[in-house]
């Protein structure tokens, strides 16, 4: 952990941030199932993402957290604590909701105070920490506000406080930036990871943005269908996927149709296209279910797709069309079999502005794909 | 000129009528109210001063025979009581309903809802059927040997005051409901999760929130109670008088209409007042 030496040699305090261990907890209503057995340890300060398509099971993972939800069967543990039948306020995790969930009867401040006042602090010993946590979000004027009176990224801003001013070891966040708009998102996502990094708390956060979870996570799990489809770094999701939902929903991704023409125990060739291409047996995500003459499929992101000159050993198509994106261009390429595809091409400023249309040619690069095998 | 019409389109475009427009369309309503109801409260307000020549005798009457003023006061003190006894049955009612969801709430929402479709009248003559010497109640507790005599019910003040909570209470419980229905159900888990428990959470968040029904379900329940005639007509007998009862036995009995006008005005002028004052110490308390 060399961000811990980072910190400690800068002289701020270690991280206060604890372990949450959730054992083979599961949640159904009735015949619907929310969870299902998850398993998930989350490191103390560690910033863990729960991402997932809608109806997944995320919120209903916090709830069980945060105790509003009570499972089905499985453990929840922090620290040593063990937490599965504390009631919600015996807590002590902090939780951030969607639509900010600020009491509107109170002020600002008064917002703040209400958890230090629930835990019997006095007066004098309040103020001191209200002003602290305000200032904390960059709100130290905004005390005698009422929560109406602020804008949306305010309102949040006083909530993130409000979580954290009585130090919780954990705090849940549920789509927190859902609400925004993406420029107050993107800089109150700058926010918040500084905020992890001063505070060492640990955070788990819930979004259905991928993006969200890519650019602020140490590790990300992402969820369908109740369960865990795949935990690991955004590194790690983004290049090595595990499975055709994960590859799909991480960034963005070429599926073609391949047929498996050449096995042995190092290296796979498939027949894409009508070109053949090498993968090594490390490149298949998932199960490892190859068999010659048998379909797979193959997932390319668009920046390790190229346009080249000749058709040798290339996929031939036609550009339907292109999207300038600043920092490069995706041409839209429908290929002679059906299949559409989006190529990455670096933009510079000598680019003309006039479209490319016509006949295109993509090579593949073989070292940079995943194979999917056997799954349906 | 042209800018009367941008506002007109513009209130029309909102989904708003044009002043003249809604005028009109409240015509009808502001034609039946003025001369079946303001017009006929202006006479008999009229009538108590002017006899034709005008005097003070029958506003002084009320002030100078203590019964008067002691009717008065025990009307208003049973409207206070009422309207209490609505607010605490009422309100945990209320929280049920907004926290059921489906089937289970209809059902409350039924209870509640059929009582308001029933007549006054019925439910007033179902308390005499329950509290009347043989009623129901009396022949239950000598049945079971709890009393050896039938306790007198019925025509007391304590018959009043329960039949009219009864009879009132769905205008308590309504707009509460509406109050705690608008409530985000995320504040609650928020406050529990800043540390309250279920019950400090209830006393620090929903129960504030929810102070503007209280204060429309107070109002409407205090006001209706002062002035509430059927119920305890039936259920109080001639020995229970409030001031409706007292106005109605002096316009249908003794004919005294000037002295009913005043006893009416003197009626409104407490009503008003009260309400007032009840929402002067409401805002106060929100403020605070
Ligand atoms: N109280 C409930 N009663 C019945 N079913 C529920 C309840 N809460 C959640 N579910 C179901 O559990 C599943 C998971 O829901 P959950 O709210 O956890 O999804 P989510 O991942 O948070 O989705 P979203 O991104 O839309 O917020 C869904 O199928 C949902 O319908
Ligand atoms: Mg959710």
């Amino acid at each position: 952990m060399s961000s811990d030496v980072l910190q400690a040699s800068r002289g701020l305090s270690p991280p206060k941030g604890e372990a949450i261990a959730i054992k083979g907890i599961s949640k159904r209503f009735g015949s619907i199932v929310g969870v299902d057995n998850v398993d998930l340890h989350v490191e103390a300060g560690e910033f863990l993402s729960l991402l997932g398509p809608s109806g997944s099971g995320k919120t209903t993972l916090l709830m069980m957290l945060a105790g509003f939800e009570t499972p089905s069967s499985g453990s929840i543990t922090l620290g040593s604590r063990d937490l599965t039948h504390v009631p919600p306020n015996k807590r002590g995790i902090g939780m951030v909701f969607q639509r900010y969930a600020l009491f509107p009867h109170m002020s600002v401040a008064q917002n703040v105070a209400f958890p230090l006042k629930m835990r019997g602090l006095a007066k004098a010993e309040i103020a001191p920490l209200v002003e602290q946590a305000l200032a904390r979000v960059r709100l130290q004027d905004y005390g005698g506000r009422a929560p109406a009176q602020l804008s949306g990224g305010q309102q949040q801003r006083v909530a993130v406080a409000r979580a954290l001013v009585f130090q919780p070891p954990v705090l849940l966040m549920d789509e927190p930036l859902g609400a925004l708009d993406k420029k107050l998102r993107e800089e109150l996502q700058i926010e918040i990871k500084t905020l992890h990094a001063s505070l060492g708390v640990t955070i788990i956060y819930v979004t259905h943005d991928q993006e969200e979870a890519l650019t602020m996570s140490d590790r990300i799990a992402v969820m369908d269908k109740g369960r865990i489809q795949q935990l690991g770094s955004p590194v790690s999701l983004y290049h090595e996927p595990n499975s055709s939902f994960v590859a799909d929903f991480i960034g963005k991704m070429n599926f073609l149709k391949g047929i498996v023409s050449g096995l042995d125990d190092r290296s796979i060739a498939i027949t894409v296209s009508g070109q053949t291409i090498s993968v090594a047996r490390s490149q298949l995500g998932g199960r490892d279910d190859v068999a010659i003459g048998r379909p797979v499929q193959i997932a390319a992101r668009p920046e390790s797709l190229s346009p080249t000159q000749n058709g040798e050993g290339a996929i031939a198509g036609d550009i339907e069309t292109t999207i300038f994106l600043g920092s490069h261009r995706t041409l839209i390429v429908r290929s002679d079999d059906g299949t559409q595809l989006q190529v990455q091409v670096p933009s510079s400023h000598r680019d003309s502005g006039v479209e490319q249309r016509g006949r295109a040619f993509v090579r593949l690069d073989p070292g940079a794909v995943r194979v999917f095998a056997g799954e349906d | 000129m042209a800018n009367a019409t941008v506002a007109a389109t513009d209130r029309a475009t909102a989904g708003q009528l044009s002043r003249p427009a809604s005028l009109t369309l409240a015509l009808p309503l502001i034609l039946l109210l003025g001369l079946a109801f303001l017009l006929p409260v202006a006479k008999l307000l009229w009538g108590s001063v002017f006899t034709p020549s005008p005097t003070a005798e029958n506003y002084l009457r009320i002030v100078q025979e203590p019964i008067f003023l002691k009717i008065l006061l025990r009307t208003v003190q049973t409207a206070a009581v009422v309207t209490c006894l609505a607010f605490v049955l009422g309100y945990p009612v209320a929280l049920v309903m907004s926290k059921l969801g489906g089937r289970a709430a209809m059902l409350v929402a039924a209870c509640v809802l059929i009582p308001l479709w029933t007549s006054v009248l019925v439910r007033s003559y179902a308390w005499i059927v329950l509290l009347q010497r043989t009623g129901v109640v009396n022949s239950t507790l000598m049945s079971w040997g709890v009393i050896n005599e039938p306790l007198k019910l019925i025509y007391t003040e304590g018959a009043v005051i329960v039949a009219m909570t009864h009879v009132l209470m769905p205008y308590m419980i309504l707009p509460i409901f509406s109050s705690l229905r608008s409530i985000p159900p995320e504040l609650d888990r928020a406050a529990r999760n800043l540390g309250a428990g279920p019950w400090t959470s209830f006393i620090a968040v929903t129960l504030p929130l929810s102070l503007p029904g209280i204060y429309a379900g107070s109002i409407m329940v205090f006001i209706l109670a002062l002035g509430f005639y059927v119920t305890p007509a039936l259920v109080g007998g001639p020995q229970n008088l409030t001031i409706a009862t007292l106005i109605g036995q002096q316009t249908t009995e003794l004919l005294n209409w000037p002295f009913a006008g005043a006893l009416a005005g003197v009626l409104l002028v407490v009503t008003l007042g009260l309400v007032g004052l009840f929402r002067r110490f409401l805002r106060f308390g929100k403020g605070a």
